[in-house]
């Protein structure tokens, strides 16, 4: 069970809601992921034009936990504006705190992170930021409060995989809080990683987004998620440096 | 009156007194959708009594796909 903040869930998938081929294939693919958070953005309604069908209005918002992003923020006070837009909306207190400091990787910046972290906190927010794979980071945004922390494998929308596994891994045994692994995952196999070295959740968008079947991926990333979560409080197995029989080695027929 | 609704400049016809009318005229009333007014997220509860001024900078914001 994954608990932030004061709610709990059954599903340990947060499931972006960007760039999907279309609303019915999107509308599938949410259902099978089985995920109860899904992450939104903040933008101007094109008031001008004929409106076309919006996804979180046809959505039953009894099941599931809307978490909106403050992607387009460049610094805190603009993260902090776009926060409190979403939760003006009534639907939410939860806010993933994403503030991208370099457009090419589009990496977070840390230092503007931190303080909106701080700001969002102070003003009654559940906290969730979004940063880079930082140790050091990843601690002072705990000490400051935040509800989880959810560091990239990789950049937005990569899909590379876990970059450097050492520092989530790193990340995940320092923290009191969840640790969500969000942004550049790309397959099941990197889903099952992230939660093989223990992380709480995974995050991911385009992965499911952008593969040719996002339904079929939908459910595969739930599977590998739950799958490495199996394995991680299992306990794997040493690695060793020569094989090891698996079958007696006395009473051989030959010998 | 002239207002400057998400960034475009748009004329109001004269019936349009307060933001829940401004909603009505553009078809948002049951739509989610959050306002901001000059800088001032308007609480849904207030639309009714928000007049709207020539010059004032509206926000209409809602949510979309995003990661």
């Amino acid at each position: 069970m994954l608990k932030i903040g004061n709610r709990t869930f059954q599903s340990r998938l947060l499931l972006g809601t960007g760039k999907y081929p279309s609303y019915e294939v999107q509308k599938e693919a949410v259902a099978v992921s089985g995920a109860e958070i899904l992450t939104f953005a903040v933008r101007r309604m094109n008031v001008f034009e004929e409106s076309q069908p919006n996804f979180l209005e046809q959505l039953d918002l009894t099941k599931y936990s809307l978490l909106p992003n403050t992607a387009g923020a460049k610094n805190a006070d603009e993260a902090v504006r776009i926060a409190k837009l979403a939760k003006a909306s009534g639907l939410c207190d939860m806010v993933k705190v994403e503030i991208i400091g370099c457009s090419k990787s589009l990496l977070p910046d840390p230092i503007e992170t931190l303080k909106a972290s701080e700001k969002l906190l102070e003003l009654g927010f559940t906290v969730l930021p979004y940063t880079s794979d930082d140790v050091v980071l990843a601690r002072r945004l705990e000490e400051l409060g935040v509800h989880a922390v959810m560091p990239g494998a990789a950049p937005i929308g990569s899909g590379r995989g876990i970059i450097n596994p050492l520092n989530i891994r790193l990340i995940i045994e320092q923290s009191a809080i969840p640790v969500i692994v969000d942004a550049g995952v790309g397959s099941p196999k990197d889903a099952a990683f992230a939660m093989e070295l223990g992380a709480d959740g995974v995050l991911l968008n385009t992965a499911v987004s952008n593969a040719n079947d996002p339904v079929k991926m939908a459910k595969g990333m739930s599977l590998a998620i739950e799958a490495g979560r199996l394995g991680f409080e299992a306990g794997r197995m040493d690695i060793k440096e020569y094989g090891e029989a698996s079958s007696p080695l006395s009473g051989l027929v030959t010998s | 009156m002239i207002i400057q609704l998400n960034g475009k400049s748009a004329d109001i016809p004269e019936e349009i007194v307060t933001l829940q009318d401004l909603l009505v005229w553009y078809g948002l009333k049951d739509r989610i959708v959050i306002a901001e007014l000059n800088r001032e997220i308007i609480d849904k509860k207030n639309y009714q009594s928000t007049t709207l001024v020539n010059r004032d900078i509206l926000e209409l914001i809602h949510f979309v796909g995003g990661g």
